[in-house]
């Protein structure tokens, strides 16, 4: 039985994020008739909050001298993904991410710096690019474009499930705004929710950090449900590498740009429930791995220790690392007064005279506590770190009182891994090798650029590939329904 | 009382895109809607009643989006596009009005970057005009229309005909869903031709080139006072200022 539709396009995009933009943006411009569909009332979604994004050999690296070629970016992130990620998918993000910089600077993009994420370290490609005005004015300028060019979006209308005919996908079933339901055709439906981050139950059972993802905290839009990872299952489609989350280590209860936030957030002396150290805080470099860390750590939760006079170095020369433009390297943490007084009746920051009564106000054991302070001590005053190897720079000596303890856990930026896919971005069917015809999953909603984590040293890649894999599908689509006969009619 | 509210007829800044160089392109489609019309929109619904709400627009007028809204018909001149003319688009929307069998009413966005076209459409018909408008009711054979004005809340009777002018005061609450904004672009609209109501289809105005403003920079004079004083007297001097 043919389904009655309420209306028909060749392409309908559920999500109006980073990536499902690019794909209406790309489909207009096709020629394709395109409705995009986005559960919350208003687009960009977590694209919102993009810094930069990855691109290799692209005009605006060349124009700065920066030489990053797409094979050193294609062998980066097989080596980050210890060669899990799928290499088609990888080819074709690294043979394509120049384009989407040109692409973007087509509908207004203006870039004012190439660069690379933390300053020391070394190993990060020069991938960054970063627009004036970030991520935010690229999702304005994309989801201007994409209504110029025709594009419907509906906002508060989300898609509910797939259908299908014979094995394709032949559009989808949507609630509207006003509750209603539609049966909407489509000749190709690009899934483009962003992942699963805002699903506590999912990142549960998908994520790598199991049952102490209840402790992470979400730092993005509330849409991102994973809605298009469960469609594509129900219609047969496979995942891979679900696992995969972008976390930011935070201050419990804090926005990422808090200075209290951003104290706890340096390569101090870091402590768990225990009161122990357990790392080389110098991971705090690579934000993504600093948060897998404490996010792996007892109820999610560590302890940044610092004395006084350190709070004085933060407020003063600034901080040892930056955390992107949320907290710049060098920034001046002079609001941490005006923080503490709220963060010291809610827990989210300690302070005392004595470090036991400092362990008692966190709750840590206090023995365990000043044993660790005293072999920090120690370490500090000998400038060299044998327990976790930390760069004598960043050992600073907790002498000075008051002492200070920020709570840090694990904020959650997207979760990065989902519906297999292949090099065109179309759904894998689960136990097969084959696409599912008429079904494409792009952004943080495909897995394929990813292993266990998110490589922090080819900077500004999620959204790198989001851009580029919306386009890439939305290209697809558009040549698949100009092939076939059946789908012109 | 048929009410009639125009709706789609500005160009508003931000549906612009600002080229590097200074040029402007302008979406070929639909006219996004102005930023009052969705307040336009509402007040016609109310003031309507049980009544007709006939829409009116112009070429890149969507008219699913008023019929969506509560408009019963929508008429449009196809052939007059909305462009850099307000005089023009309030002469179509003059004509346009003038289709609509016994309109005695008309609501419009109180657009902030084109005002002139509510008094020129006013002016057109020959009716009465209020803009700013809050918010408006039917009492009896006029309209009682309430209005901010600086500190002051003011409520006016109108008798009809007249044009009220409305001002949004925030975001659309509650845009309908999309099976409403499918359904209603099945129902039939009136397309008129300029040509049948003696308009030109051309505009007049032809905006020959934009232009990005001039940059001004600031220049700081600092170091030793005096010294740093007579820079700022020498290069006031050079502006002409002084």
């Amino acid at each position: 039985m043919t389904t009655q539709f309420d209306a028909e396009y060749d392409i309908i995009i559920v999500g109006a994020g980073a990536s499902g933009l690019s794909a209406a943006v790309e489909a207009v411009k096709n020629g394709n008739s395109v409705a995009v569909l986005e559960k919350l009332d208003s687009v960009g979604g977590r694209g919102q909050f993009v810094e930069g994004s990855t691109a290799f050999e692209s005009d605006e690296q060349k124009k700065r001298g920066i030489e990053v070629t797409r094979a050193q970016g294609f062998k980066a992130l097989m080596d980050e993904s210890q060669w899990r990620a799928n290499a088609d998918v990888v080819s074709a993000f690294v043979h394509n991410a120049a384009h989407t910089i040109r692409k973007l600077s087509d509908i207004g993009a203006v870039w004012e710096d190439v660069t690379i994420y933390a300053y020391e370290q070394e190993s990060e490609l020069k991938t960054m690019h970063w627009a004036e005005g970030e991520g935010a004015r690229i999702i304005e300028l994309m989801e201007k474009a994409a209504r110029d060019g025709g594009a419907e979006i509906y906002l508060n209308t989300a898609a509910v499930k797939l259908l299908t005919e014979g094995g394709r996908v032949v559009g989808l079933e949507a609630k509207d705004a006003d509750g209603q339901v539609l049966q909407l055709g489509a000749k190709a439906v690009i899934l483009a929710g962003g992942g699963y981050a805002s699903s506590p139950e999912m990142m549960e059972k998908h994520s790598w950090y199991g049952k102490n993802a209840r402790y992470l905290v979400d730092l993005g839009t509330p849409g991102n449900t994973g809605d298009g990872l469960n469609m594509a299952v129900a219609v047969g489609g496979a995942t891979a590498e679900t696992g995969s989350v972008l976390l930011m280590p935070v201050a419990k209860d804090k926005t990422i740009t808090s200075h209290v936030s951003g104290a706890g957030s340096q390569p101090y002396l870091w402590v768990n429930t225990s009161g122990r150290r357990f790392t080389d805080e110098v991971v705090a470099m690579n934000f993504s791995d600093a948060a897998n860390v404490i996010a792996q750590g007892d109820q999610g939760t560590s302890f940044t220790i610092f004395d006084d006079a350190t709070k004085k170095h933060l407020e003063t020369a600034g901080s040892d690392i930056g955390l992107g433009t949320f907290i710049p390297y060098h920034a001046q943490l002079n609001k941490m007064d005006a923080e503490l007084e709220q963060d010291l009746v809610t827990g989210t920051a300690a302070k005392a005279d004595t470090i036991e009564e400092l362990a008692k106000a966190i709750g840590v054991p206090a023995e365990a506590l000043a044993a660790t302070v005293a072999r920090y001590n120690e370490l500090a005053a000998a400038g060299s770190d044998d327990d976790f190897y930390k760069p004598a720079k960043y050992l600073r000596s907790i002498e000075q009182a008051p002492f200070y303890a920020v709570r840090m856990v694990a904020g959650t930026l997207v979760s990065v891994g989902g519906i297999k896919v292949n090099g065109n971005l179309q759904v894998i069917a689960d136990g097969t090798t084959d696409a599912i015809p008429g079904l494409y999953a792009v952004g943080a909603e495909a897995s394929g650029i990813y292993g266990d984590t998110y490589p922090l040293t080819v900077p500004g890649n999620i959204s790198g590939f989001s851009y580029t894999s919306g386009w890439l599908a939305a290209d697809h689509a558009a040549s698949q329904i100009a092939a076939e006969p059946a789908l012109t009619r | 009382m048929t009410t009639v509210v125009a709706f789609n007829i500005a160009r508003e800044p931000a549906a612009a895109q600002v080229l590097a160089h200074g040029g402007l392109t302008w979406t070929a489609r639909k006219l996004p809607p102005a930023e009052d019309d969705h307040a336009a929109l509402s007040v016609s619904v109310a003031l309507a009643g049980d009544g007709e709400l006939i829409g009116v627009t112009l070429g890149q007028g969507d008219p699913s989006w008023a019929l969506a809204r509560g408009a019963s018909q929508v008429v449009r001149i196809s052939d007059v596009m909305v462009g850099d003319d307000d005089a023009a688009t309030a002469a179509a929307l003059a004509a346009a009005v003038r289709q609509v069998v016994d309109a005695n009413l008309v609501v419009i966005g109180d657009s902030e970057h084109h005002p002139g076209i509510a008094p020129v459409l006013a002016a057109h018909l020959g009716w009465p005009l209020v803009l700013g408008v809050s918010g408006a009711a039917t009492r009896g054979e006029s309209v009682e229309i309430t209005r901010h004005r600086g500190a002051i809340d003011e409520t006016i009777s109108i008798a009809l005909p007249a044009v009220i002018a409305v001002v949004a005061e925030a975001e659309e609450s509650q845009p309908p869903g999309m099976k409403t904004m499918l359904a209603a672009r099945k129902r039939p609209v009136q397309e008129v031709a300029a040509a049948a109501l003696g308009l030109s289809a051309s505009p007049p105005l032809d905006p020959v080139r934009t232009r990005l403003p001039e940059v001004t920079t600031a220049r700081l004079m600092g170091g030793d006072a005096r010294q740093a004083a007579a820079e700022l007297v020498k290069a006031l001097r050079a502006e002409g200022v002084l």
